[in-house]
């Protein structure tokens, strides 16, 4: 045996050890189990509207009522319930504690002080962002007369929309439509959440399908009071009609074109009807899009001013169709259903999309329909009858006429078919048009 | 071939030289390893500590079957005949080229033993699934249990769709073996503040329903599972 074979030995197993543990700790420093994930869900952005608790109370509650509707219908947010909210309102005031506010889910905070002194308003809002603290990501300061209270609001969530968005809302447009009142149709118009509505036309006739012109300023209504459809224009506050369009048969169904010079309509005056384009000036025809035996009707102006939609029935059934504005070849476009009608195009950007009322069995339904991939999205279902749909000014939202289901009246919903359509008015309505975006 | 005592002693301490300056290198290596993985700050320092421990658990002994013992046969002595009259004979002798140079024995493979690689390279990385150099796991290859818990995860994931989707966070839990996750954390933020909040949100969720729900680890998952468990999230 070695003389020093002992400690050798221990010496080597000492080394060994060490050798074996030394590197392990370091392979093992930057482990650990890492997992692709994609596909979150694509939901509304959760906000929070809660009461202002250092303002004049009734007026604080209606700047929340009515921010909380317009953030609910604007197809963005999913306004939080407030029972649900933990923070210590009257310690924020004007702040928020982002800790708070996230453990109720809140992405974002609307907080504002509103002071009425005798009839005026001011209001002050602000608009937080709950990963990114306490500070506010947007603040604007309205003032105006206590009338003014709700379009002051409409405003601030205009603003807000703006910020996560870079477009306004639609908050403050209008809506037009018919009521049946003492025996006559009127065409009325009311606030696009169902606030102030008044009359456009006072006679004794019937007045139907009104179309609100580009700018907002006028409105394009046929009515029975010479015996005859024509075709008129009054101005989106009322007053007296003017006589637009008084061609023999129909003059119905006025769609302006985008810069508000010209209009698509259905006339008959050769017995048959079909589309034409007149002038918005003077009513004088420039223009016949269709010609043929069938029935064409419903004319829908795309708001590129390239394309005119039209309901017809030359192939069976009415069905939906789309010409060029000049003139030329229609080419059916609804492929589903044996009935599909009133034709309504998106204002949206870029977007070739129409939605229009189809039927469903006994009942009618709104759907939409993307021209470029031929997707489908249906807005209303087993709900009543639903008919005569109506985009929003940026795309967003789509207002119709409900019969049943809730109740009769003007709905308003969101247009990529998710979540529930909200009722706006009440009343048997027909001839939905959604009026332009309000000036900001 | 018989060493003399100055022989055995020369030899004994060369050896010793050899195993102390192996060890030197092996502990001087380790430790400045280990010096530049303390200096990187990280939240999870305690944690690995722990796992890298646990990671080298040595494995269980397997005792081989073990031969028995006997009495060894009997040694005739060299150079002794059984036969008185015959002549002893002579021990061969030693053919020169069987002699020991020590000086080269000690110098064979000093050039290997200046860079000695001490870590095991090819020693499989806890965690990861696929053996993938980054030691980033692949789902594909993912147990059902984790596959589950990704799920889990997924659902409890909301971004709103205002929001911009640019940026890959990084969110880990702690998973107990008996399926609670009593820890959570964004490891790395994507500079994307409300996606990182998502991801944070989503993790609690996973960690509130665990807590409510707890799924107990596989066996067969427990080593793995013993270190962070984190999700590179992309919204898209």
């Amino acid at each position: 045996m070695l003389p020093n074979e002992g400690l050798v030995t221990r010496a080597l197993l000492v080394m060994a050890a060490l050798a074996l543990t030394a590197p392990a700790t370091v392979a093992t420093a930057d482990d650990g189990v890492i997992i692709d994930v994609s596909g979150a869900k694509r939901g509304r952005y959760p906000i929070a509207v809660p009461v202002a608790v250092d303002s004049d109370g009734a007026v604080a509650a209606e700047v929340a009522s009515v921010a909380s509707f317009d953030l609910g219908v604007a197809g963005y947010f999913k306004v939080l319930d407030p029972a649900s909210f933990l923070a210590d309102l009257g310690a924020e005031k004007l702040g928020i504690d982002p800790a708070k506010w996230k453990d109720v889910g809140a992405y974002g905070v609307i907080k504002y002080r509103v002071v009425a002194t005798g009839d005026k308003i001011d209001l002050e809002a602000r608009l937080f962002e709950v990963s990114k603290g306490n500070s506010a990501v947007l603040t604007k300061t309205y003032k105006g007369s206590k009338a003014d209270l709700r379009k002051l609001t409409h405003a601030w969530c205009n603003e807000v929309v703006k910020y996560y968005t870079g477009e306004y809302g639609f908050f403050g447009s209008r809506i037009a439509y018919v009521a049946k009142k003492r025996g006559a149709s009127q065409v009325m118009v009311v606030d696009f959440d169902g606030a102030n509505p008044y009359g456009v036309t006072r006679n004794s006739s019937t007045n139907v399908l009104p179309a609100w012109s580009p700018g907002g300023g006028s409105i394009a209504f046929t009515s029975y009071m010479r015996n005859n459809p024509d075709l008129y224009t009054v101005g989106a506050g009322g007053g007296r009609p003017k006589k637009l369009a008084s061609y023999k048969g129909m003059n119905t169904g006025a769609s302006w074109s985008p810069d508000g010079s010209k209009i698509a309509v259905t006339l008959s005056k050769d017995g048959n009807p079909d589309i034409y384009v007149i002038s918005a000036s003077d009513g004088s025809i420039l223009t016949r899009i269709t010609d043929n035996k069938a029935i064409d009707t419903s004319p829908a102006w795309s708001p590129d001013g390239g394309s005119i939609a039209f309901v017809s029935d030359r192939e069976g059934g009415p069905q939906i169709f789309v010409a060029p504005a000049g003139g030329g070849g229609a080419k059916r476009v609804s492929k589903n259903g044996s009935y599909n009608t009133t034709p309504a195009w998106s204002p949206a950007k870029g977007a070739r999309v129409l939605a229009y009322t189809t039927r469903d069995g006994g009942s009618y339904d709104i759907v939409t329909l993307d021209l470029a991939s031929g997707a489908m999205v249906r807005i209303t279902q087993n709900e009543g009858s639903n008919e005569e749909p109506s985009w929003s000014p940026n795309g967003r939202a789509i207002a119709f006429a409900r019969t049943g289901g809730g109740g009769s009246g003007i709905y308003i919903a969101p247009a990529d078919g998710n979540g529930k359509a909200v009722k706006v008015l009440s009343g048997s309505v027909t001839g939905i048009d959604w009026g332009p975006a309000p000036k900001m | 071939m018989t060493l003399t005592g100055s022989q055995l002693h020369t030899f004994s301490g060369l050896g010793t030289a050899l195993v102390t300056a192996v060890a030197g290198v092996a502990v001087w290596w380790a430790d400045g390893h280990a010096d530049a993985a303390k200096a990187k700050p990280d939240p999870f320092a305690d944690m690995e500590v722990i796992d890298a421990a646990l990671a080298e658990k040595a494995p269980a002994q397997v005792v081989q079957p073990q031969k028995k013992f006997r009495t060894p046969d009997p040694v005739k002595p060299e150079g002794v005949s059984h036969d008185e009259n015959a002549k002893p004979v002579d021990k061969p002798k030693d053919d020169p080229k069987d002699d020991i140079d020590i000086d080269k024995v000690l110098n064979r493979n000093r050039d290997d033993d200046d860079d000695l690689d001490v870590g095991p390279t090819t020693q499989p990385v806890v965690g990861a699934f696929d053996g993938d150099e980054q030691g980033w796991g692949d789902e594909t290859k993912g147990d059902p249990y984790l596959g589950a818990l990704k799920s889990d995860l997924l659902r409890a994931w909301e971004y709103p769709e205002i929001l911009s989707d640019v940026g890959t966070p990084v969110g880990c839990i702690h998973l107990e073996p008996d399926g609670t996750i009593p820890e959570v954390v964004l490891r790395e933020q994507s500079g994307n503040a409300e996606l990182d909040d998502s991801v944070e949100r989503a993790l609690k969720e996973l960690q509130k329903k665990r807590e409510k729900d707890p799924k107990p680890v596989p066996a067969h998952l427990v080593p793995k599972t013993r270190k962070w468990i984190c999700y590179r999230m992309k919204v898209s």
